[in-house]
């Protein structure tokens, strides 16, 4: 129930252009579901000028090979004017008269005046990380402006997904970004479910959901030991970075992957063979233990007011920035905002057990804190309804892995859309489906491709030291990205 | 320090001893093999297990030929699950790592091979005297992977793992580095900076393929690599212990073959049926 004035909103959270039938379609996201709607506007032209999408979004979805980008000559100070950065920004990314330039990096200079320089990373990063190419201007300690570059990791999924059967499409679905497979691949059965008809009990949607929270409890105790590891806290970093290896290993135990690669299939999950009773009840016993170890460090760590410091205002987003430019997911509901896709899947609150998704929204002001703590407070709520919940599941009624897929053949032509709230954000993916249930043509849209701006209009302002931490607050998908 | 520091002075520490480590992992899926069902009869022919294997790691041969390339196989388990005859189950075999890329590529016969012994590559030879008991550092090269072998490499330096303890180490710059480990296809883009870091790498050094899409490409078409890698790692992604425990077998730490735990495997599964 929106109770601000902000929880109403509807922003535009994808563009999808259908070459097979030359047509644009864009998708609109309010605080708990998305729709689509065809765009008006027939021409690209138009489309660009519309400030409703971003302009990650544009060059995204439209964007072709151009070539090296000059931003030499443009002062700093002008590029914090959204507008006027927009126009500036179009202005040097038309790829001839009628076609935009992508993000990836192909070589880019910026202004460099007396008191400033600039300051290139990447692609290969100092640490285990994915490749992408960051531009600073710096002045003195201080970011002025940061460019992101990206595209190295570009492996054509979307024309790999052409022609494709549903069951060929899993694996690839749980490819484009390998930390959020669960809801990749819960993303793309849905979609194969509605075209074929094929009916999916509750029993499976609520195993499916049981998968996608221990995805996100994985990655979020990863990433707030990440995070603690970042400012130089390493009790946390130790704790976190060890028990990150329980909902893994939970994970492991339910599917057979620690990914939970292999385990969703349009109508059925596939489940390891020999769950049972006690060992779910175990796996929940494992959880609550690991939380609990969490949790005293993490107590431990914010109790101390230097951390909480160090972490407080840092790279702040406002709710306005995030409605302006279509940011979702985590940075968005770390500003206090109410986004969740989780609303509106009724099975979170009519199963035996809700899940509870209120968080202490007060508490949220937009900065690497909200995100630390918001973090923490989603493994909470999580673990507390995986610990009930787990014990309740019904694995006998997950199917038998019989790749049900496979024996579907009438699939109601069409283009549908999924939109599944992993981790990072929502998940949307857009697949133009022949009657064989082949893909035609698809979209893909990580959370990512909108939030690598938040993490560019974050760090304006702050030190280049705690760039680190910045990036790591949002722990954003490069290959989710490049596709 | 506080009381909590002073209290895990006295506890017992929990890493992996991974000269005890098995092979395989009870809940993982781990390779397919051909099951009891294979060794008995003919197999129909349907190739429903070739056709629907997502990167075509299996070729039906004939009614009684069947092989498989490890090297591309993700570990999905949905030829498994494919088979009118269930002729084939999952493994729990994790440890798909070899020197030889052939190594990975087995033809079964009524469900059964004759394991083979590779000799160890003159390079690795070089580089297992270089590290045998000195460990090494290596320079991460994300081509194009799908960030999994990120994560799992990540973990691989919790205190459970001890990547470290076991003398080998990521740092910051090839330059560093005794080897270079990739993950992924070597996508158009990552294939020069690939190069780049290995070009800036002393001698003696290993090139490391770490990950299904590294050793084959997976799903994808493999993309151009510096050089043939030196260590296959397969697995979508490797857990950490695999990969901690194919480091040891590059500096000759720990001994393995595939084929014949391989063919130890399926024996113990035979057996138990």
């Amino acid at each position: 129930m929106p109770n601000n004035l902000f929880d109403s909103y509807e922003i535009v959270t994808g563009l999808f252009y259908n070459q097979r039938t030359s047509s644009y379609f864009k998708f609109l996201q309010t605080n708990d579901s998305v729709k689509m709607v065809p765009v008006k506007e027939v021409k690209f032209k138009e489309i660009i000028k519309q400030i409703r999408f971003p302009m990650w979004l544009l060059k995204h979805s439209l964007g072709v090979k151009g070539g090296e980008e000059n931003y030499s000559e443009v002062d700093i100070q002008s590029l914090k004017n959204s507008n006027e950065r927009r126009r500036l920004e179009l202005d040097r990314s038309m790829v001839g008269n009628s076609e935009i330039r992508d993000l990836n990096f192909r070589g880019i200079s910026v202004k460099v005046t007396p008191d400033s320089y600039s300051h290139a990373v990447g692609p290969i990063h100092a640490g285990i990380i994915e490749p992408g190419h960051f531009r600073f201007s710096v002045t003195g300690e201080t970011i002025q402006h940061l460019n992101i570059r990206l595209g190295f990791q570009k492996r054509n999924i979307l024309n790999l997904l052409k022609g494709k059967s549903p069951l060929a499409t899993i694996p690839v679905a749980e490819a484009i970004s390998g930390d959020t497979a669960v809801a990749y691949a819960t993303a793309f059965s849905r979609i194969y479910e509605e075209a074929a008809g094929l009916k999916v009990s509750d029993e499976v949607k609520l195993i499916r959901m049981v998968l996608l929270e221990v995805e996100r409890v994985a990655v979020h105790i990863g990433d707030l030991g990440a995070m603690a590891g970042d400012i130089g806290y390493y009790p946390l970093l130790g704790v976190c970075a060890t028990d990150r290896g329980v909902p893994l290993g939970v994970m492991e135990a339910l599917t057979g992957s620690r990914f939970g690669k292999g385990a969703i299939f349009p109508g059925e999950v596939r489940l390891n063979k020999n769950l049972n009773l006690s060992v779910l009840i175990t796996l929940a016993a494992n959880l609550i233990n690991c939380f609990r170890r969490v949790e005293y460090q993490f107590m431990r760590a914010v109790n101390s007011s230097t951390i909480r410091e160090r972490l407080d205002e840092c790279g702040r987003l406002t709710k306005i920035q995030v409605l302006h430019n279509s940011i979702i997911g985590m940075p968005a509901r770390a500003t206090g905002l109410r986004m969740d896709m989780r609303y509106s899947e009724p099975l979170y609150q009519t199963a035996k057990y809700p899940l509870d998704l209120n968080l202490e929204r007060e508490h949220l002001n937009g900065d690497a804190w909200a995100r630390f703590y918001l973090r923490f407070l989603e493994v909470k709520n999580s673990i507390a309804w995986l610990e009930k919940i787990l014990p309740e599941l019904d694995t006998a009624k997950a199917g038998k892995g019989d790749l049900l897929v496979q024996k579907a053949n009438k699939f109601k032509p069409g283009i549908y859309f999924q939109s599944v709230e992993g981790w990072r954000g929502s998940v949307l993916v857009a697949l133009d489906i022949n009657a064989k249930g082949q893909i035609g043509e698809a979209y893909i849209r990580d959370p990512s491709v909108l939030n690598w701006h938040a993490l560019e209009l974050a760090v304006r302002g702050e030190l280049i030291g705690d760039f680190p931490l910045n990036n790591k607050s949002f722990n954003l998908s490069y290959v989710g990205f490049d596709l | 320090m506080g009381i909590y520091e002073i209290k895990n002075l006295f506890k017992r520490h929990t890493t992996m001893d991974f000269d005890k480590a098995s092979p395989v992992n009870q809940n993982a899926r781990g390779v397919p093999v051909p099951s009891k069902a294979a060794t008995v009869g003919t197999c129909k022919s349907c190739k429903a297990c070739e056709t629907n294997c997502p990167t075509k790691a299996i070729e039906v041969k004939s009614d009684i030929e069947l092989n498989f390339d490890y090297g591309a196989c993700l570990q999905c388990g949905i030829c498994v699950n494919i088979c009118p005859s269930q002729k084939l189950e999952n493994s729990g075999l994790v440890y798909a790592f070899t020197f030889n890329r052939e190594e990975l590529k087995i033809s079964y016969v009524k469900g059964d091979f004759v394991p083979k012994e590779f000799p160890t590559p003159e390079n690795v030879g070089v580089f297992q005297k270089l590290t045998k008991t000195r460990g090494f550092n290596y320079r991460e090269v994300a081509a194009a992977g799908n960030n999994s072998v990120e994560w799992e490499l990540g973990a691989s330096f919790n205190n459970f793992f001890d990547s470290e303890g076991q003398m080998v180490r990521s740092v910051a710059s090839p330059k560093h580095a005794d080897a270079v480990l990739f993950s992924g296809p070597v996508s158009e883009n990552m294939a020069g900076p690939l190069q780049t870091a290995w070009d800036c790498m002393p001698e003696p050094k290993a090139l490391i393929a770490a990950g299904t899409e590294a050793v084959s490409g997976g799903i994808f078409p493999m993309g151009k690599r510096p050089k043939e890698p030196d260590l296959f790692i397969g697995g979508d992604p490797p857990r950490p212990d695999v990969m901690i425990n194919a480091f040891r077998f590059l500096m000759g730490q720990f001994k393995y073959s595939f084929q014949f735990a391989l063919k130890d495997r399926i024996a113990k599964l035979r057996e138990t049926k």
